[in-house]
């Protein structure tokens, strides 16, 4: 322990009780460390004594500029970190915005991101055919099938015009749980009829209230038209019409929605009845025909009496008969599985018709917001990836400004 | 020897205002002392305006005063950088009778000599500790300067001061 190196420390209280005690005993055996002592407390007693006194002033000044605080949003630190990030998001959209191109087909490469839908839709291979039916000859057979499968003969010189070979007639699918109930789209090609032929016959009932009767039908029977049916019935005047529309089925779900739009939706019934069970009777019975006129040919062949061969003759020929009218019976029953019936009913509105938003004008309006925020996400995070590949020219710019401006700052406050 | 007005404040939350209120005349002083009268008015209002946006820095690991006297010790750095100032800018009376304490008589004008013949370093320190009255701790925390360092430096400024006036006392 060197005394006089702790004297001052001593002095000054800052010694722990131990060094204080041990430096105590050893003053008190040297003369020349109590006089050290003695000089450094009067030092200190003269250094508090010779300064002169400051008054303080500035005190109130202070006050009064603390009491206009500074909001957040006026100090410039703020401003410059909200100026580097709105700079930044609005860089990122601009760099996201610019147009990055398939080399292929020159397709904006966000449609392709955010469009796989409508590409698929709008490819030849994918989209969904319509086949025509062949020629309709109501028989006997076909005026025994039910009301609904009956083909309106108003209609007959527009079904002429449907035909088709027969492998390339599109039926319809029974539905077989309610939700497959609500969708009527078709089944496509030959094979499921073949082996299983559910045929449905969709009726519905339309009822709606609109402005204007004779402009509304007007537009209904457009609108059977231009989805490949025609207007089968009207019988209209200044008040209600009444009208009946045969669409194609794959189109009625469209239809309906179109013809929701005339006005205001009063009643709305859709029947679908299965044909399957008639279809199937009526091949059940070509089948046994079939085969009967073939033994009554060869009933024909092995008998020698003239007056039997004749009888039999006569029974193919009436044979045969029943035989066409069967096929020409599933011929129809196709047919009208094929098309489907919409009695209309339009009533004139006593006060304006404002038409709902359908379904699919609710989804476009979503799909199009979710589409235009998918937009911009995208152009900000294409923005971002630009950043990022350019990362190795900006960061060390970055950097090196970070690093200026400390060494600026460091070398005014010190 | 001047003494210290404390305050009880929160550990961590002060408001600015009650600081100017408590420490603004020892802050004023520690700026006389380093930048001269005429400037320490600035350097007190720039040390307690830079003690504002920082306030949430404050850990409460030390006595408001000790941490204000380290932000009032940069403010005057940067003003001697910026006027071009020696440092201890301290007034001192030469005028005057001879200073006496028990038995051991100082003749003011030796004694200021003494101290003006310091270094800047124990000018410096000397003031904290004798005329700021702070611990060898608290002049380690606004200095940002190990304690020993302190003990040693002070040790070393008495006995310049007492080599010095070794004629005189």
């Amino acid at each position: 322990m060197n005394i006089h190196e702790d004297i001052k420390a001593y002095l000054d209280n800052e010694l722990n009780t131990e060094d204080a005690r041990r430096l105590e005993e050893a003053l008190q055996n040297d003369p020349l460390a109590q006089e050290h002592l003695a000089h450094l407390k009067a030092i200190a007693h003269g250094l508090r004594l010779v300064e002169a006194e400051a008054t303080v002033k500035g005190k109130a000044a202070l006050l009064d500029r603390l009491a206009t605080k500074k909001k957040f949003y006026n100090n410039p630190k703020f401003l410059a970190l909200a100026g580097v990030a709105a700079s930044l998001l609005i860089g990122c959209f601009f760099l996201g915005n610019l147009s990055l191109r398939d080399a292929d087909n020159s397709e904006p490469l966000q449609y392709k991101l955010l469009a796989p839908a409508a590409k698929v839709e709008a490819s030849p291979d994918a989209s969904p055919t319509y086949k025509r039916a062949p020629a309709i000859r109501p028989t006997s057979a076909a005026k025994a099938m039910p009301d609904s499968a009956k083909f309106d003969k108003r209609g007959g010189s527009e079904a002429e015009n449907l035909s088709a070979p027969e492998d390339q007639i599109q039926y319809y699918v029974q539905p077989e749980t309610p939700a497959q109930s609500r969708s009527l789209q078709p089944s496509v090609g030959s094979a499921a009829v073949s082996n299983t032929p559910y045929l449905t016959k969709t009726d519905i009932s339309l009822d709606v209230e609109v402005q204007d009767v004779s402009e509304a039908s007007s537009k209904a029977s457009n609108i059977a038209k231009d989805l490949g049916g025609f207007t089968s019935h009207l019988d209209a005047n200044s008040s209600h019409a009444n009208m009946s529309l045969t669409v194609p089925h794959d189109k009625v779900d469209a239809a309906l929605e179109d013809l929701k739009r005339l006005g205001s939706l009063l009643q709305l019934t859709v029947d679908n009845t299965p044909l399957s069970g008639a279809y199937q009777n009526n091949a059940d019975e070509e089948a046994r025909l079939k085969e009967s006129i073939a033994e009554l040919r060869k009933l024909v062949n092995q008998t020698n009496k003239p007056y039997q061969r004749e009888q039999f003759l006569s029974e193919i020929n009436e044979k045969l008969q029943e035989l066409d009218n069967f096929k020409h019976a599933n011929s129809g029953i196709k047919s009208a599985a094929r098309m489907s019936t919409i009695q209309l009913a339009l009533e004139k509105a006593s006060k304006p018709v404002t038409p709902p938003k359908t379904k699919s004008e609710i989804e476009q309006t979503i799909e199009d917001m979710t589409t235009g925020f998918k937009m911009v996400l995208f152009k900000v995070f294409k923005g971002l990836t630009y950043l990022a590949i350019a990362s190795p020219v900006w960061v060390p710019l970055v950097l090196l400004g970070m690093w200026l401006a400390r060494a600026s700052r460091n070398k005014s406050n010190f | 020897m001047q003494t210290t007005q404390q305050m009880s404040v929160p550990r961590v939350k002060l408001d600015i205002r009650d600081l100017v209120e408590h420490y603004y005349a020892d802050v004023y002083r520690f700026c006389a002392r380093r930048v001269g009268t005429e400037l320490a008015n600035d350097a007190a209002q720039d040390t307690f305006l830079s003690a504002q946006s920082a306030l949430g820095k404050f850990r409460g690991e030390s006595k408001p005063l000790t941490w204000l006297l380290g932000i009032a010790h940069n403010e005057c750095r940067r003003i001697f950088r910026k006027n071009k100032l020696a440092p201890c800018q301290i007034s001192l009376d030469t005028k005057g009778p001879a200073i006496e304490f028990e038995g051991i008589v100082i003749k003011r004008e030796s004694l200021v000599q003494a101290f003006r013949q310091l270094s800047s370093e124990h000018r410096e320190i000397v003031i904290l500790h004798e005329l700021e009255g702070l611990t060898y701790e608290e002049i380690a925390k606004v200095l940002n300067i190990p304690v020993g360092t302190v003990k040693s430096r002070l040790h070393h400024a008495f006995n310049n001061l007492r080599q010095t006036l070794g004629g005189t006392l």
